[in-house]
């Protein structure tokens, strides 16, 4: 790689320096937007080129919710864990309602509602044996709260399957016992 | 040739293959940060995490770019170059202590500022390849307690609930005190051990003398 006559700069270097660009963008992207897989890069472009972002915000908001429900059923006691899980819950819910902005049809939609549903469920749900505790101590209340506004949240979706109105009003009912233990006084 | 023997167009070759070995070295050094970035976490979700160098690894990276560049093991052309090549090496420096130091805990603050102290040994070397050595031991003393004896320690340290005594989570507390430890899938030693062969190529690098210049 020789210098031009003219001080040009070769076509190699410029190449070098492209390389540096695209290595350093691709760190500072990664910093900033950290995602969490390969399908999260893919639908986050698929996203933000506004190709078919319905089908791209389903996409991410399944991984997500798959992911956490996972991650909460194979270490359940991982404090760590089922902050993230919690977190990523999150933001599949955010994803599913996303989803319903891009949603074409009814049926897209209740797709949609479907995942924001079940999102919901499994946080309601692990909400709530957080904040329970042992019979001589106190529950969580505040956390109790937060779970009911949760299953509330998604009993107020209009097109969720009976089966999960059904599981989401057995999961309320326990919550409000768990709030309110002695509902005769 | 020097640019004294060639007059103008031997200055502007000099420059060039000044730029050219800078850009060598920073395209290592930016792979070093990428791959020094990625963890591979062996529980939960995340099929990867990006984690950059957090404060103690950065200043740590200063400090360590300063103490060889002062023996000449990292060279600084004059200029905007200079200013790269740092920015590079800072980065690619503390992107090393993010992988050899330890998660959070008690033993992370012991290392880090022993690895701290250890920069005045490596300073206090007569030239670069005595500072080079002083560094390369304070890295592989880093990477065997990080990989040899975090793990360990992580499965030698439990104790069983004793009946209404919960020893177990009063252990689990104690071990996060000391390191917080997070396993990682086996490929992530593989990355980190890239991103510090990559460091390691880039001083090599620079070492390259341009036989065109």
């Amino acid at each position: 790689m020789t210098e031009g006559s003219a001080g040009r700069v070769p076509a190699l270097e410029w190449a070098g320096w492209g390389l540096l660009a695209v290595l350093t963008a691709t760190t500072l992207l990664l910093a900033l937007l950290r995602p969490t897989g390969p399908g999260e890069i893919l639908n986050e472009i698929r996203l933000a080129a506004g190709v078919d972002r319905y089908a791209a915000a389903m996409a991410e908001g399944n991984r997500l919710y798959s992911g956490a429900a996972a991650a909460l059923r194979t270490a359940p006691e991982d404090p760590r864990q089922r902050t993230r899980a919690y977190e990523a819950l999150g933001q599949a819910v955010e994803r599913f309602r996303q989803a319903r902005e891009h949603a074409e049809n009814w049926g897209e939609d209740q797709r949609a509602q479907i995942g924001i549903g079940n999102a919901l469920y499994v946080w309601a749900r692990e909400l709530l044996k957080d904040a329970s505790g042992p019979w001589y101590r106190g529950n969580d209340e505040a956390t109790l709260e937060r779970a009911q506004d949760l299953v509330d949240e998604a009993l107020a979706l209009p097109a969720i399957t009976g089966g999960q109105r059904v599981r989401l009003e057995a999961l309320r009912k326990k919550i409000h016992r768990a709030i309110t233990p002695w509902p005769i006084l | 040739m020097t640019p004294d023997d060639a007059g103008p167009r031997g200055d502007v070759a000099a420059r060039g293959a000044a730029r050219r070995q800078v850009l060598a070295t920073s395209l290592w050094l930016a792979a070093a940060v990428l791959l020094g970035g990625l963890d591979l976490p062996a529980r939960g979700f995340e099929a990867f995490r990006f984690a950059p160098f957090g404060l103690v690894a950065g200043l740590l990276g200063i400090l360590y770019v300063y103490a060889l560049s002062v023996r000449g093991a990292i060279r600084v052309p004059a200029g905007w170059l200079g200013v790269l090549a740092v920015a590079y090496w800072v980065a690619g420096t503390a992107t090393a202590f993010r992988v050899l130091l330890p998660p959070p805990g008690l033993l992370q603050v012991g290392l880090a500022l022993g690895v701290a102290l250890a920069a005045g040994v490596v300073a206090s070397r007569r030239d670069a390849h005595g500072a080079l050595t002083a560094a390369a031991i304070v890295v592989a003393l880093l990477a065997v307690l990080r990989v040899g004896l975090v793990p360990v320690f992580e499965a030698r340290s439990e104790l069983p609930d004793w009946g209404p005594l919960r020893l177990g989570g009063a252990v689990d507390a104690l071990r996060d005190l000391v390191v917080a430890y997070a396993p990682q899938r086996p490929a992530a030693e593989a990355l980190h051990f890239g991103a510090v062969a990559c460091i390691a190529l880039a001083f090599r690098t620079q070492f390259v003398e341009n036989a065109e210049a």
